[in-house]
């Protein structure tokens, strides 16, 4: 063993002061190290909306089943479920033996409170809209629940996947927010807002040899490039969102994996349908035919995306592969233009989100590329605080885009069905076709028929578009080659249970 | 004087109050809810709602900003809206951090700014006081964000030296860390008041030089370096304060702009961020917090000058 | 009397008035004839020729959307001018004759005018800027109008404190004995006086008008894309910079040289004019 001299000790102690902290790696700190942009509102995953706060959901907490990363369902609290025949009541069976942080064992009581939580409008919880099916949640022993539901719902088992679903102790519910407790594979030790959330490894947790890591370290980073040096100098060892003309330069890097998976995360131009010119499809259809989405990807995804039809996208084994995608034809936009009764093209202003540089870009590439087809746009850039009041539901033409969503029901009903809640806040759709498949595709508990519906919902959409879909983006992350076990989820999220630095 | 000042800080705090008050009202105005924001995409109407009524948004706007002003008349300025910390916190960080920014920026504009001028006064005509004055003429015309623009192209993206964004605190990374985050943006705040400051410092100099006092030492036979120390430099130097304290008010919009480029998170990255996200009791404090300061440094500059020159009129005109 | 003194009585025109004075001229000329000059079209894309460095195709290069540079400078041009000369105007338009009540009614008038423009002043001409386009959706008209708004207390000022003095002189004494009407009075006597003072004021004042102009473009709250405003370009360049500088590099010297020329012209200017009233503010 090296004995250290005194001076050597303040010699190196004043080194580290001018120097910084080493990186964790070199005090041999199995520790992963998350840059996150600093949006954390709330420790309570009930209440949790954005999308760094989702990332520490799934590490803290557990879900009844989980999304596994090829969007397939796997038992996570639960061990089994049942259907009764009217598809209306749903059993779940809990394994045993689950231990909270606290080191209380979680029952049905748990399940039970929070999925009251989540629908009591009192709560104010986003994913209410998500669950609105619950009629009611019975525990009948300690280890079962039963859901009974509004209508025949198939998709009920994989929504319970989802980012708010997770499971809270009953008794601790009134001190989430700040002293939050969960069953999940990290502990959570500390929040020190606006810098970072450290979580250790939860010793008990009820996969055995689970994790692997001894805790994740969540920094917060507001601007990317910040992000990215840190990542570059070893300080972080997952940056995760990256900006598409990125994703090119880091992939040079030795040090570095870089991961883009397809992700069911779309963006849209959204067209009024009860207002003109896009109350007529022949404008819709004509915007499509002006724009070629491939273009669209090129320039404002800078090819780190794909071309939809609908919020299905092509990594789901749903997506409609026969339905082409149009190549522009400015000619043609304007035929149709003309037929519609705008000889002269149409004047229109588009909004867009200020400070997305990537929908900012796509409203810009719209712009210039929708032109020749007969389309005169007048970018108008609106910050989004306003958008809800302002924009949503009543702007003939605007930019927007929506997080991927844990099924096929939850990512097109409510927002095609002519009741979707969000179809009445974006195109106000009304196409009657389209609501009798959907209401098909969501009681379909084969999923080669389910399959079928949903080809057939978007062959409607192609003949019939409600606004134009421009692609589904992809999910870029980098992580330092050392971190092993971990690949990127199309949910944006993380599994680091069996992350490792080799 | 000090009459005057204590009728100029009551001046300012009347300023503050009808300044929130027509920031209040201007918010209020605006369509759109911090609601929204916190709510993300997938915000339904009856979440929204329900946001809005834990917040308190739904009371009439006068309710609210009387919550909000007897609130801060106990020195309480609440919880942010859209992130749940209190205002003092948030405000009281990013203050420090742009206090620091702003000190280290305004110590470097007075020590070149004044060195600069002297410099040029004394040599007055030579190469260097015209190639200084040339750039005078230039450098106070040029915009900081392209100072920070250029910056971050030469020194981070082809040098590789400097970090081109972000911070590190202190306490955290240490002291040189802490120094390369602060380098680029103090250096681009500093050269276009750096040249203010001289051109001022230049025209009191040569002002005192050619003075009849400071001819009379001369004539004495006083060294000219006794002279330059003793007679000129002191009538140089108040009014060099008077534009310091005038720069560091321009200093503070200087500060918005390079913070944002270089995303350093200070006040006026924060008070961007309180704008675009509708939160109003952050907005408020952060608006309160920049008026004060920057009335102050007015505040200075003005006493400064009725020092130097006491035929202005104190109180009357303004 | 010095040799300085002497010069500048003989009026001599400073050097730098005529080289400020010829290059805002082209600036000028290329703001407003820039669109047609322009080698390609400013907005038009080009997926294959994204992001090339400078060449001779291209002077400036191309930008992420494989727009030529060069041509959106010069069809950009426009912008920075419409705010320097545009929000200038508006603060003389309303500064002025605001200075000249105040100075002439004196009383409430003054009192009120004085305390308005007191809150005005008291916030930083930026943040001013910032809220009004907060609570209005930006554009160019806006940004004018808000700049111009910023200006008008030290317009204000400075007008009230020259027809201060002004109104002191025997000469106005006179007209009012004739019975003059007031607006004559102010118009023909007083205004004429105060002339001098507040051109010099108004060239310096066009470099800040430009300067915070391009700043709040900077901050996006200018013209709106595709427009290529000189500042709004630099601020989109700021993803690309470590691959494609020129991008913002380009605009960010155009912006530069105007903004110089322009100082130039207001430094020569007030040497000529009125040497006595050197390095007044900034900002």
């Amino acid at each position: 063993m090296t004995i250290l001299s005194r001076r050597d000790l303040v010699a190196g102690a004043g080194a580290a002061a001018l120097l910084g902290p080493m990186p964790a790696r070199a005090q041999g700190a199995n520790i992963a190290r998350i840059a996150m942009a600093g949006s954390i509102r709330t420790l309570d995953p009930t209440m949790t909306s954005s999308a760094d706060e989702y990332i520490y959901d799934v590490l803290v907490f557990n879900g009844l089943v989980r999304i596994k990363e090829d969007m397939t369902i796997a038992p996570d609290l639960a061990e089994s479920w049942s259907w009764d025949a009217s598809l209306k009541s749903c059993t779940f069976k809990l394994k045993p033996g689950v231990k909270f942080h606290n080191g209380r064992e979680m029952t049905s009581a748990d399940v039970v409170a929070t999925f009251r939580r989540i629908i009591d409008p009192a709560t104010g919880a986003i994913a209410r809209n998500t669950f609105e099916m619950i009629e009611a949640i019975e525990a009948s022993d300690p280890l079962t629940v039963t859901f009974t539901l509004k209508y025949p719902y198939a998709g009920f088992v994989d929504i319970l996947g989802d980012r708010q679903a997770k499971i809270v102790p009953a008794d601790a519910i009134e001190t989430m927010a700040t002293q939050p407790i969960g069953t999940g594979p990290f502990r959570f030790r500390s929040h020190t807002p606006g810098d970072r959330i450290v979580l250790v490894r939860h010793d008990d947790y009820f996969e055995k040899g689970l994790p692997k890591l001894a805790g994740v370290e969540l920094r917060m980073m507001p601007e990317m490039s910040s992000r990215l040096n840190a990542l570059k100098a070893g300080d972080i060892d997952i940056v995760w969102e990256l900006n598409p003309e990125d994703i090119k330069v880091l992939r040079e890097n030795p040090n570095l994996r870089v991961e883009s998976v397809t992700s069911a995360s779309w963006d849209t131009a959204v067209m009024n349908n009860t207002i003109a010119p896009f109350n007529d499809v022949r404008v819709r259809k004509a915007f499509h035919l002006a724009v070629d989405k491939r273009d669209v990807i090129d320039l404002t995804l800078f090819g780190e995306g794909a071309p939809v039809h609908s919020p299905i996208a092509p990594s789901s084994a749903a997506f409609a592969t026969d339905l082409p995608i149009a190549k522009s034809d400015p000619a043609a936009a304007r035929k149709l233009l003309r037929e519609a009764g705008y000889p002269n093209g149409v004047k229109v202003p588009l909004v867009i989100p200020v400070g997305r540089a990537t929908r900012e870009r796509l409203g810009v590439t719209l712009q210039q590329l929708a032109r020749p087809g007969g389309f005169d746009i007048e970018i108008q850039r609106v910050p989004a605080a306003r958008y809800l009041a302002e924009v949503s539901g009543k702007a003939p033409l605007y930019v927007d885009g929506y997080l991927a969503r844990p099924t096929l029901d939850t990512a097109t009903y409510s927002f095609l069905h002519s009741t979707g809640v969000f179809n009445n806040l974006l195109w106000h759709y009304n196409n009657p076709d389209v609501d009798k498949t959907l209401e098909a595709a969501r009681k379909a508990i084969d999923p080669v028929q389910q399959r079928e519906h949903y080809v057939q919902l978007q062959r409607l959409l192609y003949d019939n578009p409600p606004g134009f879909f421009a692609y589904a983006v992809n999910f870029g992350c980098a992580y330092r080659s050392a971190l092993k076990g971990v690949t990127a989820h199309p949910m944006r999220w993380f599994d680091l249970r069996n992350a490792s630095f080799a | 004087m000090l009459v005057y000042a204590a009728r100029r800080i009551l001046g300012m705090v009347v300023v503050l109050f009808a300044m929130s008050a027509v920031v209040f009202a201007a918010i209020h105005l605006l369509p759109g809810s911090v609601a929204h924001m916190v709510l993300g995409e997938y915000a339904t109407a009856d979440a929204v709602a329900a946001l809005e009524l834990k917040l308190g948004l739904r009371d009439p706007i006068l309710v609210q900003y009387w919550r909000w002003l007897s609130g801060v008349l106990h020195g309480e300025f609440g919880q942010a809206l859209s992130i749940d910390q209190p205002v003092a916190r948030l405000i009281g960080g990013a203050l420090e951090r742009s206090a620091v920014l702003g000190g280290m920026s305004l110590l470097l504009v007075a020590l070149m700014g004044i060195a600069l001028g002297i410099h040029s006064a004394v040599h007055r005509g030579s190469l260097s006081d015209r190639v200084l004055t040339m750039m005078q003429y230039t450098l106070i015309a040029i915009p900081e964000f392209f100072w920070c623009t250029v910056a971050i192209i030469v020194f981070a993206v082809w040098l590789g030296w400097l970090p081109a964004t972000g911070y590190t605190p202190l306490a955290d990374a240490g002291l040189l860390q802490w120094l390369r985050h602060l380098i680029l943006p103090v250096i681009c705040l500093s050269l276009g008041l750096t040249a203010h400051v001289s051109r001022m410092v230049r025209s009191s100099m040569l002002e005192a030089i050619e003075s009849r006092y400071v001819l009379a030492a001369r004539a004495k036979g006083v060294p000219e370096r006794l002279v330059l120390l003793r007679h000129a430099l002191p009538n140089a130097m108040l009014p060099a304060i008077t534009v310091l304290a005038i720069d560091a008010g321009i200093l503070i919009g200087g500060i918005v702009v390079a913070e944002t480029v270089f995303s350093f998170p200070g006040l006026g990255s924060l008070l961007m961020y309180a704008i675009q996200n509708h939160d109003i009791p952050l907005l408020q404090a952060g608006m309160l917090v920049v008026t004060a300061v920057y009335s102050l440094a007015t505040l200075v500059a003005d006493l400064a000058s009725a020092m130097l020159n006491p035929r202005i009129r104190l109180g009357g005109a303004h | 009397m010095t040799a300085v003194a002497q010069k500048r009585r003989r009026r001599h025109v400073p050097l730098i008035l005529v080289v400020g004075a010829a290059i805002v001229v082209c600036m000028v000329l290329i703001g407003l004839i820039g669109p047609w000059i322009a080698p390609y079209d400013p907005t038009m894309f080009a997926v294959r020729s994204r992001m090339q460095p400078p060449s001779g195709l291209h002077w400036f290069g191309t930008d992420e959307f494989g727009r030529d540079v060069l041509s959106r400078i010069l069809a950009g041009g426009y912008y920075s001018l419409a705010m320097g000369f545009g929000a200038t105007a508006i603060s003389l338009i309303v500064g002025v004759p605001l200075g000249l009540m105040a100075a002439f009614y004196r009383g409430w008038v003054d009192d009120v005018i004085m305390r308005i423009i007191d809150l005005m002043i008291s916030l930083p001409p930026i943040l001013v800027g910032l809220l009004i386009l907060a609570v209005t959706s930006p554009g160019l008209g806006k940004t004018i109008v808000a700049v111009g708004l910023v200006y008008v207390p030290i317009m204000t000022r400075l007008t009230r404190s020259v027809a201060l003095s002004v109104l002191a002189q025997d000469f106005i004494e006179a007209a009012a004995a004739r019975k003059e009407k007031t607006f004559y009075i102010l118009w023909r006597e007083v205004l004429p006086n105060v002339w001098p003072t507040i051109i010099v004021e108004t060239s310096l004042r066009i470099t800040f008008a430009i300067l915070l102009g391009s700043a709040l473009s900077f901050l996006g709250l200018g013209p709106q894309p595709p427009a290529s405003e000189w500042g709004l370009m630099i601020a989109e360049s700021r993803p690309f910079l470590d691959r494609a500088p020129w991008i913002g590099l380009a605009p960010g010297l155009c912006l530069c040289v105007l903004l110089v020329a322009v100082n130039f012209v207001g430094e020569g200017l007030r040497d000529l004019l009125d040497p006595r009233m050197q390095g007044r503010g900034h900002g």
